[in-house]
């Protein structure tokens, strides 16, 4: 079933003082199926940040449209838009965005309280999700007592604890040194196997060869997409970085 | 050239932090110009002229070393707030190849600037006003004294010195700080994540006990003695607690509503109970310093307002007629119709030279009398040269009016007769209800009054209170107590005199001339027929002594409350400003997250406002505990008695404060905003 579909979607900014304008996207179309895993690379000004700033419904596209469940995102009003975001979206991002003032326990149970929910509704999900992630041991800490690995499991149950319809992780390595990063990775197809639907955008092809699609972005365009299918994710690696090899090379040639 | 290199950059420095430089600018210049003002005062020649001047000059002193301390602690915690939050800066610096003495030589030239621009435009502008305060200080003192504008060599060097070594102690305090820390943490400066504070039960027990103490201490004064012996303590106490409870206290109280989990985890306490915690923890300090400061204008303007305000009040009390001429007898006679007789004769001296001028008098009232100060104790009143200034003593301090049964009956018009062994008794101004009264070995069996009697003012109560005033059948009994008191006083008893008060209907200086031609007469009279000593006292004189004294008060307490007012602002300002740094991305994190732009400002808002409103509140907790002990003090020290006055006072000064404060933290909360939302 299709989850999620961006179709003719452009984003174009345009200077303060209305001068130049620069298109960050020009017409990007895909779909997500429920229960895929999905990375999007790109280099860097591909536009991959914008791209999830839209889906994040952070951003506003110039035109075309982006769907969550047959649902036009730009037509929720904005005042709901927050509630939206907390109900059906979950967020990974590159440097934690963990708050210092909460333990990892509050931090994770943070959207739950922001909807209102009681603390023995909350209370059972997040010590199910935490042994799920292994972080049950470190519930009590503070971020800046655990390592970067521990702080990106503890985002990842932050994410997971509202069930969204959809991750959405923005270099979720990006921060991390191998072997943490990895262990993220082996994390999310882990939750993904779990029927979790993810979508992230990176340009480690570490981090993308664990997704079961990979889509290529370049020049504000989807440019290439190759499907992981039945092979490993050593094989996996291979093909993303033969595709790369032939990106660039195509850049050159032109 | 390298020199000049160091001073520029100092120029570019102070010119980019100008968002935190130029209020601590402002600071040194407001503060130098008060202490300038303050000190150019008390030695304004104008003030050896004018009648009172010494006392406003003691007074005037007093307030320049206050404004002189203040100004050392508060340039100081300023500036080192500054450098805390300019430690990035200078860890950049330090990255780029500046060693840790060249930064020292940068924030010395910065040091150098400031200290040239503030002591520049702080005199320039302490010169220019204190003619202007000067003129509102003589106003106070409803006095009219042509003034010009001195500028003193001394205050000049005086004012030098003293910033001069401030600044010099700031810049060695800034060194220190910079020192002190490895370079990595420089270019981390604000931005380390803060640790969680631990609960520290011991300091909130301690706030809670020293507070309690403090305000127990506070109430439990019932007079001027024990008041001013405990004010101390009190105060030390109050402010022991006062910043234990905003470092400890409240957080351990945070970390009480924490672990109740049905409370803390809904949606506006969640947010807010954790990030108060932090938010207590980084302000806990300035809090408390707020507070107190608070506290202190209160307390200063609200008690020498009403003190100024009710000084006519005072007057009056301590003077109920315009003129009180007393006249004794140099050497008393044994037998007592002779002591009475050559009294008689001494007395109708200033009536007859009164009467030979043709000066008009009205409201005469004449009687012999003689006052004591004593202890009472059971409703009895014991004459003791033993320790009155103990403060067990001082409790029972009260004074004793004894008259004659004659004179009472002249000036009350009444016509009460006295069997043997029986005295009439008041109690300030009511009749005492009690069988016998005693003084000493004399005793009486008290013969009652209709309750609603009452018997006219004293003037005694502005010494002690409560008055005691018995009314003995003869002179004979006046002069029975005068002996007990001259066996326990020797040569300083006092004398059983003929007193003499009126008022007159004359200007100003009318009266002087009388007070001056009374006591030319008096000295000429001295020898005949019968040695005697007198005393005048006037209330026009003694209005001058009460308005430098209260006027002074009123002026002090005024100057400091707008000093600390100033502090208070600027505080509250640098603590808008890193709040508003540290909030940022607290508040970016919790926007991407999903929680909407209303909620998150109504979650810091109400943080932000706590945090602002908790001193205030404690600052209004603390005045009404000190106004008991303030009461006291004022009451007795200062002979107000208008305790109507000092409440009004009080809450009018609350109020004005409380308006002001809002005012200044809707205007720095503006720049708060700003840079939330940047």
């Amino acid at each position: 079933m299709e989850l999620l579909n961006v179709s003719h979607l452009k984003k174009i900014y345009t200077t303060r003082f209305g001068g130049t304008q620069v298109q960050a996207l020009s017409d990007v179309n895909f779909s997500v199926e429920e229960g895929e895993f999905v990375a999007i690379m790109g280099e860097s000004g591909s536009g991959k940040t914008t791209l999830l700033n839209i889906l994040a419904t952070l951003d506003k596209p110039t035109a075309g449209e982006v769907l969550l469940s047959g649902v036009d995102m730009s037509s929720i009003p904005e005042k709901q838009l927050a509630m939206y975001r907390r109900n059906n979206l979950g967020f990974v991002f590159q440097d934690f965005n963990l708050l210092d003032t909460f333990s990892l326990k509050d931090n994770i149970m943070l959207p739950l309280v922001l909807s209102g929910k009681t603390y023995s509704e909350m209370a059972p999900k997040m010590m199910e999700l935490s042994r799920r992630l292994s972080i049950e041991k470190l519930l009590e800490k503070y971020p800046y007592e655990v390592s970067g690995g521990q702080k990106q499991r503890a985002a990842i149950a932050r994410a997971l604890i509202t069930e969204p319809k959809i991750i959405l992780a923005d270099e979720p390595t990006g921060a991390l040194d191998s072997r943490a990063a990895a262990g993220v990775m082996d994390l999310f197809e882990y939750i993904n196997r779990e029927g979790q639907t993810i979508l992230m955008v990176t340009h480690s092809i570490q981090a993308a060869s664990h997704a079961s699609r990979v889509l290529f972005i370049k020049d504000g365009e989807v440019y290439h997409q190759i499907y992981r299918g039945m092979s490993g994710q050593r094989e996996m690696l291979q093909k993303i970085s033969d595709t790369l090899t032939l990106i660039t090379a195509g850049r050159e040639e032109a | 050239m390298k020199r000049f290199f160091y001073a520029k950059i100092a120029l570019t420095n102070l010119k980019k932090n100008r968002q935190t430089c130029f209020p601590y600018l402002l600071t040194c210049i407001a503060t130098i110009m008060m202490f300038y003002i303050m000190a150019s005062l008390s030695t304004n020649s104008a003030l050896n002229k004018m009648r009172g001047g010494a006392t406003m000059k003691i007074v005037l002193i007093f307030g320049s070393v206050i404004v002189g301390i203040f100004a050392v602690l508060f340039l100081f915690y300023t500036n080192s707030f500054l450098v805390k939050r300019r430690k990035k800066e200078f860890g950049l610096y330090y990255i780029l190849g500046m060693e840790k003495r060249h930064i020292s030589r940068v924030i010395l030239w910065e040091t150098i600037y400031t200290a040239i621009l503030s002591l520049l435009f702080g005199i320039a502008c302490g010169i220019l006003f204190s003619k202007l305060v000067f003129l509102g200080l003589l106003k106070i003192l409803k006095m009219e004294v042509v003034i010009g504008v001195e500028v003193s060599a001394f205050t000049l060097a005086e004012t030098i010195g003293l910033f001069t070594g401030i600044f010099l102690l700031i810049f060695f305090n800034s060194v220190r700080l910079i020192y002190m820390v490895r370079p990595a943490e420089l270019l981390k400066g604000g931005q380390i994540g803060e640790k969680m504070p631990k609960t520290k039960w011991p300091l909130a027990v301690l706030g809670i006990v020293t507070l309690t103490g403090g305000y127990i201490l506070a109430l439990k004064a019932d007079n001027v003695m024990t008041g001013l012996n405990t004010f101390f303590v009190a105060v030390l106490l109050v402010i022991v607690g006062t910043f234990s409870l905003f470092t400890a206290g409240s957080i351990a109280f945070l970390k009480v509503l924490q672990k109740n989990k049905r409370y803390y985890y809904k949606t506006n306490h969640f947010i807010s109970v954790s990030g108060m915690i932090y938010r207590m923890k980084q302000n806990a300090v300035s809090l408390s310093l707020i507070c107190i400061m608070s506290t202190g204008v209160l307390l200063l303007i609200s008690s020498t307002t009403s003190l100024y305000v009710g000084q006519e009040h005072s007057l009056y009390m301590h003077y109920p007629k315009e003129f009180r001429i007393s006249l004794s007898l140099g050497t008393e006679p044994d037998d007592s119709a002779q002591f009475e007789k050559e009294l008689k004769e001494i007395g109708t001296y200033a009536e007859n030279y009164l009467k030979d001028n043709k000066i008009d008098v009205k409201n005469e009232e004449s009687q012999t009398v003689i006052d004591v100060a004593a202890l009472q104790k059971d409703g009895n009143v014991q004459i003791t040269s033993s320790r009155i200034y103990d403060s067990e003593d001082f409790e029972n301090l009260c004074m004793l009016q004894a008259v004659t049964l004659e004179d009472y009956n002249r000036e009350t018009k009444k016509n009460e007769t006295l069997k043997d062994g029986e005295a009439l008794v008041f109690l300030e101004d009511v009749p005492l209800q009690q069988d016998t009264f005693s003084v000493n070995n004399m005793k009486w069996k008290v013969k009652h009054l209709p309750e609603d009697t009452r018997m006219g003012d004293t003037g005694l109560e502005f010494y002690a209170n409560p008055v005691y005033r018995i009314v003995v059948k003869d002179f004979a009994q006046l002069q029975d107590l005068w002996k007990i008191n001259k066996e326990v006083y020797r040569e300083n008893a006092s004398r059983v005199k003929y007193e003499y008060s009126f008022d007159v209907d004359l200007p100003e200086e009318k009266i002087q001339k009388l007070t001056s031609s009374l006591h030319a007469y008096f000295g000429e009279q001295k020898d005949a027929p019968h040695a005697f000593v007198y005393g005048i006292e006037n209330r026009t004189e003694g209005r001058v002594e009460f308005y430098s004294l209260y006027g002074g008060l009123f002026f002090l307490g005024i100057f400091l409350g707008l000093l600390f007012v100033m502090a208070t602002v600027l505080i509250i300002y640098y603590k808008q400003i890193s709040e508003g740094y540290e909030d940022k991305e607290r508040f970016a994190i919790l926007k991407k997250i999903g929680m909407e732009r209303g909620e998150i400002n109504a979650s810091i808002h109400s943080q932000v406002l706590m945090v602002f409103f908790l001193p205030l509140v404690l600052a209004g907790i603390h005045s009404c505990f000190a106004f008991h002990l303030v009461k006291e003090i004022l009451m007795g020290g200062f002979g107000l008695w208008d305790v109507k006055l000092l409440v009004l006072s009080a809450v009018l000064t609350f109020l004005a404060f409380a308006v002001f404060y809002v005012i200044v933290y809707l205007l720095t909360a503006r720049e708060y905003y700003k840079i939330v939302s940047e």
